[in-house]
């Protein structure tokens, strides 16, 4: 049992990681929403699947990616996107707009209660308040506002957003959409013909000029409604929205195939007819395998990715992996440490995947925005982590990457709510080599100093609460803090370094004093501070543990703080509802640096070892931390 | 070694009395600055790739090249379907309006379009309007200008041809704001190149 | 006591206590931007022997903190010397000496540019041709004589000297200039306006129709001060030519004559005049498809420079720079109709300082780290066997 446990607990979770790379199944009676979640369109500057839109949609506007409606049934992103998409009246139903702001209520004479979502229908009759609110809410800066001003403009953006999506496909109040094609097609060489008389000065038939020209009217206000450009023309990112292609007919004479394609298929669903609207998918899908192969192959990669989920996955896989290395100090050391070695293992493959996925799909290296940075920073500490685990094979690293992998990952969720995290870069930041080395450095930085962080708070949590730390618990410990200092002060610096010459190369100047360049060299000084302090002496292996903690407040600052702030060229990645998380995350680690200040007589461990740490040992076990280049072992 | 200390101390201590503090002398050449473009077959020298120079290719290269100076006081106004560009000038609360307008061919008859300005500010039309066109010549291009007043208004215009297309700057509007127009436009006029 | 001198600047602590001071000094300085923007922050914190309270004493300011320089300064020192006591030639040591002899260069590299870097703005719209830069942040009075037919010659009063006060003597001007008053921000009115009680500080000249408010200091990332004065010309051998108010919010120079020569008086951001010329030939906004978000900003210029018989077409945009006799032109901002490009004109001396320095501490981190690797999987080999 106990050399087979490992063996078994790793089956058991690939097995489950592996269940979601089976295809969705599709029945033969259902609208077949795989293959219509992998057409790509374009939205944001990049050609994504729908299915990508609708999550994202879905994420703005509700929050979630799924939706629960009033009959308890809950439907996925992609069902909730085509019933918007082709069946207005129903998706208007739905409480998918989140009001959780008790001031918003009240504008609506409503009060607070257990409901927090909302309907299309139930907020339509305070749309022109909305819209107003929002208005004077959007004219001010983010920093500005205030909580009711957020919320009202965070609602009137994501009923904008739903307002653009019902008309981007078809206009929202159309029955028949593929005969009004016809019709629009069929009127045009005729009025084509009257226009070319008339500019001749000979008699015209005014009445067909004036058909196609209420068409052109009603094309013309889709068009300043359509969020999706869902029509590809010509080469590279030229694609248009129905209703641009649409107006372009008026020259051409022909209508896209793709815009019929995508009006047959809609009155299907508007109708409730799988089969045509399959059919009429399935040629949409052809189309764009064929003339757009490249695009397709992408997004057809794009929705195996959503799908699968791959975040997600190792998410579960490092809590288990984390507690099962917890367990392993309270007993059954051997067969503990090496499952969550195992599982730590598979989770990385699966985190790697989806970090590999990510460059694939954006064509850029793996930080790009907050989001990116947060998923990097886990899978550099979880490697550095294991790294130690391989070396010192106690569970420390173990935990460490369980507990750093999960709680990156549940950072990277919550920064994934504004929609899109392959968002294009702005201008300054569109430099691959850049990107590549200075922001891979400056976060392999944080990476490390995170897990140096994590490794100090192991120490002086088994240290002061439990009786597990050993005096060769406690040493390994140390060093290995030590060492992962080291290695986040090498890529801080060079990181920093990288920066400046980024800045001299683009803008003439090594130097800025930006937030975020400040933020970097913070962790820099901080480094070379406890580097410095411990060669000297001035810190011993407590002191060692108690910086590497001010380490993650300080990281935490760099990371999320500057950012805060709202200035500098680097503010790219502003957010505000982070900044209790990130009050709470810092009040917490001067907790445990006040815990950790208590004399070592009180601390657990150290208070019933034998050889406890008094008088003349306290000292011996004091001097561990060594000058550099003597290695204690 | 504690030399070298010093002297660095030394010298940054020097150099806090730096050149924002003292009066600097200098000669301007009174000569306008040379302006003339460079064969424009040479390669953006900074650029990376040839890529680079048509990734800045303007996204509606079909408009045409033209390039002026906009004079002081000058405000830009939406430019409509009709026009190519539109400005607005103010004074004492009068607006004068600036219209640049352009069509391809030769923009229609000389006669035409300044009988058709004199009907605008209520004048009636003249048989031959050569005696009202005046040439102006700015750089290598030759203007044709009229000047006319009416009642309640005054226009000046001045057309050009080039390259296959008619260019119209028209100054109109209340007589007072369109004297005090008057060198603004002329100048403007002089500043047209393609 | 020179050796206790010497221990204490040689001493590991002098060197954490620069470290610590120069977080708290970079964490302080970068909340403040929240209020006070970067350029006023940087100014106030980093580029300074110290940071002083209040910043804008009138009466009386202390020292509370040491700032950028002082801090730079001393680690540089501290560096420096205890380097050299403690230099012993060892393979072991060699890394070591290395990273922090490139740290050497790199701080002193850094004091030197914040010393001696010149950054200005280049603001062109479309078909401009400029020879010169200007600092919006720093005003100057120029009083050019005009006379000679070929040429005008300039001479720049920096603002500093304006608010110093007193008579300002140089011996390009055959006059004195006194300083009759300075407003480090104000507005102008007309004197005629409603509700204007104030009196012309000026008589002579436009200004004489126009009264000053002063105004608290801009603190807005954006705002900025609009600095005036007020000068008396006061001629070596003749009577005053009266008080002349001088305001960037005023536009066009303003003339006057002394004996045979004719004199034009304006206050303007300072200007560095270039011995070439750059044309704006087209600026370039460019968007993603379908977004707001911007992609690439470019400005294709024309440098000519009669000089070196240069003229050719560059194009500066996003991380491409230009660079030209020892400046760097860098697309920094547009304007509104997308037809104005603002370029960031830097010339900065020292730009090489931070290479050579990276250079030497990357030498010396793969000694140190390389000596330890070698180390290391020696002592792992001999656990292991």
């Amino acid at each position: 049992m106990k050399r087979f446990f490992p063996w078994l607990v790793l089956i058991f979770a690939a097995a489950w990681v592996a269940a979601s790379w089976l295809p969705p199944k599709i029945t033969d009676d259902a609208f077949d929403l795989v293959t219509f979640g992998k057409v790509p369109v374009l939205v944001g500057g990049r050609v994504k699947p729908l299915d990508t839109v609708a999550r994202n949609s879905l994420l703005i506007i509700h929050g979630k990616e799924t939706l629960r409606l009033p009959n308890g049934e809950e439907i996925g992103a992609m069902q909730w996107l085509v019933d918007v998409l082709f069946k207005s009246a129903l998706a208007d139903e739905y409480p998918v707009f989140v009001i959780q702001n008790s001031e918003v209520l009240g504008l609506f004479g409503w009060e607070q209660s257990d409901r927090k979502y909302f309907s299309f229908t139930e907020l339509s009759p305070f749309l022109k308040q909305i819209d107003e609110q929002g208005d004077q809410a959007d004219k001010l800066e983010s920093v500005q506002r205030s909580a009711y001003q957020s919320a009202i403009l965070n609602l009137r953006n994501a009923l904008i957003l739903c307002q653009r999506l019902k008309n981007s496909l078809r206009p929202e109040d159309a029955h028949d959409f593929s005969n009004e094609l016809e019709t629009y097609a069929a009127a045009i060489p005729p009025a084509a013909q009257a226009a070319s008389q008339r500019e001749k000065g000979e008699a015209f038939d005014k009445a067909k000029l004036d058909s196609v020209a209420a068409f052109v009217e009603r094309y013309q206000n889709l068009s300043s409604m359509a969020y999706l450009l869902a029509v590809p023309s010509g080469e590279g990112l030229q694609w248009q929205s129905i209703a641009e292609s649409l107006l372009l007919a008026v020259r051409t004479g022909e209508i896209h195939p793709v815009v019929k394609a995508y009006a047959q298929l809609g009155d299907a669903y508007h109708v409730g007819d799988q089969r045509t609207f399959n059919q009429q998918t399935t040629r949409l899908s052809d189309w764009f395998g064929k003339e757009q192969a490249v695009a397709t192959k992408r997004t057809s990669f794009e929705f195996l990715f959503n799908h699968v989920d791959p975040f997600t996955h190792s998410m579960v896989l490092y809590v288990l992996a984390f507690l099962v290395a917890c367990g392993s100090w309270l007993g059954w050391n051997r067969p503990l440490n090496r499952a969550a070695f195992y599982l730590l293992l598979l989770s990385l493959a699966v985190h790697t995947f989806g970090l590999a996925s990510r460059m694939y799909l954006q064509e850029r290296p793996p930080v790009t925005n907050l989001y990116s940075s947060a998923i990097f920073i886990g899978w550099g500490a979880v490697i550095v982590a294991l790294i130690l685990e391989r070396i010192f094979r106690d569970g420390i690293g173990a935990a460490c990457a369980g507990a750093i992998g999960f709680i990156t990952l549940i950072i990277a969720h919550h920064l994934a709510g504004s929609g899109d995290t392959l968002e294009m870069l702005q201008a300054v930041l569109d430099t691959n080599i850049w990107l590549a080395t200075h922001v891979v450095a400056i976060t392999t930085g944080y990476s490390a100093m995170f897990l140096a962080g994590m490794l100090a708070m192991i120490y002086i949590i088994r240290g002061v609460f439990t009786r597990s730390l050993k005096k060769e618990t406690a040493d390994s410990l140390s060093r290995m803090t030590y060492g992962v200092v080291c290695f986040a002060t090498l890529f801080s610096f060079v990181g920093t370094v990288l920066g400046g010459i980024w800045a001299d190369q683009s803008w003439g100047r090594f130097w800025g004093w930006d937030p975020k360049e400040n933020g970097a060299v913070l962790i820099v000084l901080w480094c070379a501070i406890i580097l410095h302090a411990r060669w000297g002496g001035f810190i011993r292996q407590r002191g060692l543990m108690v910086m590497a903690i001010v380490g993650n407040v300080v990281t935490s600052f760099s990371w999320f703080g500057v950012n805060m702030l709202g200035v500098g060229l680097h503010s790219y990645g502003f957010m505000q509802k982070a900044f209790p998380w990130l009050v709470g995350f810092i009040v917490s680690q001067l907790a445990l640096m006040a815990v950790a200040a208590m004399p070592l007589e009180r601390w657990q461990s150290f208070r019933t070892t034998t050889h406890a740490p008094r008088g003349k040992d306290k000292l011996k076990f004091a001097s561990q931390g060594l000058p550099v280049g003597t290695t204690p072992d | 070694m504690k030399g070298a200390a010093v002297a660095i101390i030394a010298a940054m201590l020097c150099a806090c009395d730096r050149g924002d503090q003292q009066i600097k002398v200098y000669r301007i050449a009174k000569a306008p600055l040379e302006s003339t473009p460079p064969p424009e077959a040479t390669m953006p020298t900074n650029a990376s790739s040839p890529a680079a120079d048509a990734m800045v290719a303007p996204p509606s290269s079909e408009k045409p090249q033209i390039q002026w100076d906009v004079p002081s006081g000058w405000s830009s106004a939406p430019a409509s379907a009709m026009r190519y560009a539109s400005f607005a000038a103010e004074s004492n609360g009068e607006k004068a309006d600036i219209s640049i307008v352009t069509f391809p061919g030769d923009g229609g008859s000389d006669a035409d379009n300044v009988n058709r300005w004199r009907q605008q500010i209520g004048l009636g039309p003249v048989d031959s309007v050569d005696a009202l066109i005046a040439p102006q010549h700015a750089g290598a291009l030759h203007f044709s200008t009229v000047d006319m007043a009416g009642p309640t208004a005054r226009v000046l215009a001045g057309w050009t041809r080039h390259e296959g297309r008619a260019w119209f700057f028209k100054l109109t509007g209340p007589p007072a704001v369109v004297e005090q127009e008057k060198p603004r436009f002329e100048k403007f006029l002089q500043s047209v190149r393609f | 006591m020179l050796r206790k001198l010497i221990a204490i600047i040689t001493s590991l602590k002098l060197t954490i206590i620069c470290l610590a001071a120069a977080m708290v000094l970079i964490f302080a300085g970068t909340i403040a931007q929240v209020h006070l923007g970067i350029w006023e922050a940087q100014q106030r914190y980093f580029q300074g022997f110290f940071v002083w309270w209040p910043a804008e004493g009138r009466g009386f300011r202390v020292p509370v903190f040491p700032g950028g320089h002082l801090i730079g300064a001393v680690l540089l020192v501290n560096l420096v010397a205890a380097h050299a006591k403690r230099f012993q030639w060892a393979w072991r040591k060699f890394g070591i000496h290395l990273i922090h002899a490139g740290l050497i260069i790199m701080l002193a590299g850094g004091l030197f540019t914040d010393l001696f870097a010149i950054e200005s703005h280049m603001r062109l719209t479309q078909g401009d041709t400029r020879n010169y830069s200007e600092d919006p942040r720093r005003m100057e009075l120029a009083v050019i004589d005009t006379s000679n037919p070929e040429f005008d010659q300039v001479t720049a009063i920096p603002e500093a000297l304006l608010r110093r006060g007193g008579s300002i003597e140089h011996k390009s001007l055959p006059f004195r200039l006194v300083v009759r008053h300075f407003y480090q921000n104000s507005r102008l009115h007309m004197v005629n306006e409603s509700g204007v009680t104030l009196q012309p500080i000026a008589n002579q000249g436009p200004g004489a129709q126009v009264v000053v408010e002063s105004v608290p200091r801009a603190t807005g990332v954006n705002d900025r001060d609009l600095v005036s004065a007020a000068v008396e010309i006061i001629p070596a051998k003749s009577a005053s030519l009266g008080t002349w108010l001088v305001s960037d919010a005023l536009g066009a120079p303003q003339t006057f004559s002394n004996g045979d020569r004719t004199w034009q008086l304006v206050m303007r951001p300072a200007r560095y005049y270039k011995p070439y010329s750059v044309t704006l030939q087209k600026f370039t906004h460019e968007r993603y498809v379908g977004t707001e978000i911007p992609k690439n900003f470019a400005s294709k210029v024309t440098l000519i420079d009669p000089e070196k018989n240069v003229n050719r077409n560059v194009l500066v945009y996003m991380n491409h720079p230009l660079r030209y006799r020892g400046e760097t032109y860098y697309q920094a901002g547009f304007e509104k109709d997308d037809r104005t490009s603002i370029l960031q004109v830097v010339r900065n001396p020292s730009f090489i300082a931070p290479y050579i320095a990276c250079i030497v501490v990357a030498a010396g981190l793969l000694v140190q780290f390389g000596y330890h690797l070698v180390g290391f999987s020696r002592r792992r080999r001999a656990v292991i066997a």
